[in-house]
């Protein structure tokens, strides 16, 4: 009885790296919000950066611009998923809002997903991005409301 | 404790009779390739010299194999060198209809990925193109969201922009906005796409600049719920 157990768990761990491990291929990545910097220069002195996260310091919103490392840089149909874990300061008069986007070499041509969140609490805002261009680059545009926070971003890529 | 010896003995089993097993296997194989061996030997001491016809038609076999293998890589090759001349016209073709493209890059790769990426995004763009021109219109909601579109012109900072013209259709909408300097598409950019992002959060921007400094912007954008149309390719 003991062995038929034994044997019963040695095949269930075969028939699990088999069978299962293969949808581990999708390539997820995570990103410290520390990464964001200030689209325009003169914002950068508002942004206070620790724990992995990025912190808007001054009184008013700021544009941050957060890169995305790409793997996969020849597909068109974009990312199966991709989120970014935020917080709102309930001091914030700004909604925050992000836009993930996918350029083309010379940034001319884009497809982007946007959305926005004008709640009070720690959240994840998520982005349906279906379009991206061949050997493009990803990134992540949001208005950084006053006292609000980018901890991390999560893209994955097909 | 019993399991553990159960097991061992088990394992130890199973070891025993791969190695015999492979033992065997090995041994089986060296008999046959001796009687292989001999046999060859007793064809090419005992039979007819290599001249004769006799022997010819002994080869023959193998030079018939190796003929129509000699046939199937010609073929192969007539394939490919028909491949290779299509490549070249579509090549020269692309030289003839872009020139612009291959005179201002700098390098190779760079001229390969540029004009892909080109094709590739304006093949999708059209493909939207064509595909609103098949969608029925949800009045209501298209006049209702047109006028958004434009209404999103009316604040100061995007002075600099025109919506020149826009259409929305049942799940996709289209602008083609007028922007006086890189400046004002650069607050196109941030604030176009806020203003809208809760009723048309995706979309697709295609950014061009003239001769005279005017820049210009087509876009996409879907609506809430809906996603754009999958492009099929080959």
């Amino acid at each position: 009885m003991n062995i038929k157990t034994v044997l019963a768990i040695v095949i269930s761990c075969i028939a699990y790296f088999t069978l299962v491990s293969p949808s581990y291929s999708a390539d997820s990545k995570i990103h410290p919000g520390s990464m964001c910097k200030a689209y325009f220069g003169s914002g950068e002195s508002s942004l206070r950066k620790g724990l992995g996260s990025v912190k808007n310091t001054s009184t008013a919103a700021v544009w941050v611009t957060c890169p995305i490392v790409r793997d996969n840089t020849t597909n068109t149909n974009g990312l199966s998923q991709a989120y970014i874990r935020i917080g709102r300061s309930s001091t914030a008069t700004a909604d925050f809002w992000c836009t993930l986007d996918s350029r083309n070499t010379v940034g001319t041509q884009s497809f982007f997903a946007t959305n926005s969140y004008s709640g009070t609490s720690t959240t994840s805002m998520s982005f349906n991005l279906s379009g991206s261009t061949s050997r493009g680059h990803y990134e992540i545009l949001c208005l950084l409301p006053r006292d609000s926070n980018i901890f991390s971003y999560r893209i994955d890529e097909y | 404790m019993n399991t553990k010896l159960i097991l061992l003995v088990i394992g130890s089993a199973t070891l025993g009779a791969i190695t015999s097993a492979s033992m065997i296997y090995s041994k089986i194989d060296t008999i046959i390739e001796q009687s292989i061996n001999s046999l060859t030997m007793n064809q090419k001491t005992n039979e007819l010299p290599s001249e004769t016809p006799a022997n010819q038609l002994v080869e023959n076999p193998a030079i018939a194999v190796l003929r129509s293998e000699i046939s199937h890589l010609m073929q192969q090759i007539s394939s490919l060198e028909k491949r290779l001349d299509e490549q070249e016209n579509i090549s020269n073709l692309t030289t003839t209809l872009e020139p612009t493209k291959q005179t201002n890059n700098t390098g190779p790769d760079e001229t390969l990925s540029t004009y892909t990426d080109d094709s590739t995004v304006t093949d999708q763009l059209d493909y939207y193109d064509s595909y609103m021109s098949t969608e029925i219109q949800d009045v209501n909601w298209s006049l209702e969201t047109e006028q958004s579109i434009y209404s999103t012109f009316d604040q100061p900072e995007l002075s600099g922009s025109q919506a020149i013209y826009v259409e929305c259709k049942l799940t996709l909408c289209r602008a083609e906005i007028d922007h006086d300097s890189t400046d004002d598409f650069e607050k196109f950019k941030f604030l176009f796409a806020s203003q809208l992002s809760s009723e048309l959060p995706n979309g697709s921007m295609r950014h061009s600049e003239g001769n005279d400094g005017h820049h210009k912007t087509t876009v996409y954008l879907t609506r809430k719920g809906h996603d754009f149309p999958t492009m099929n390719h080959e």
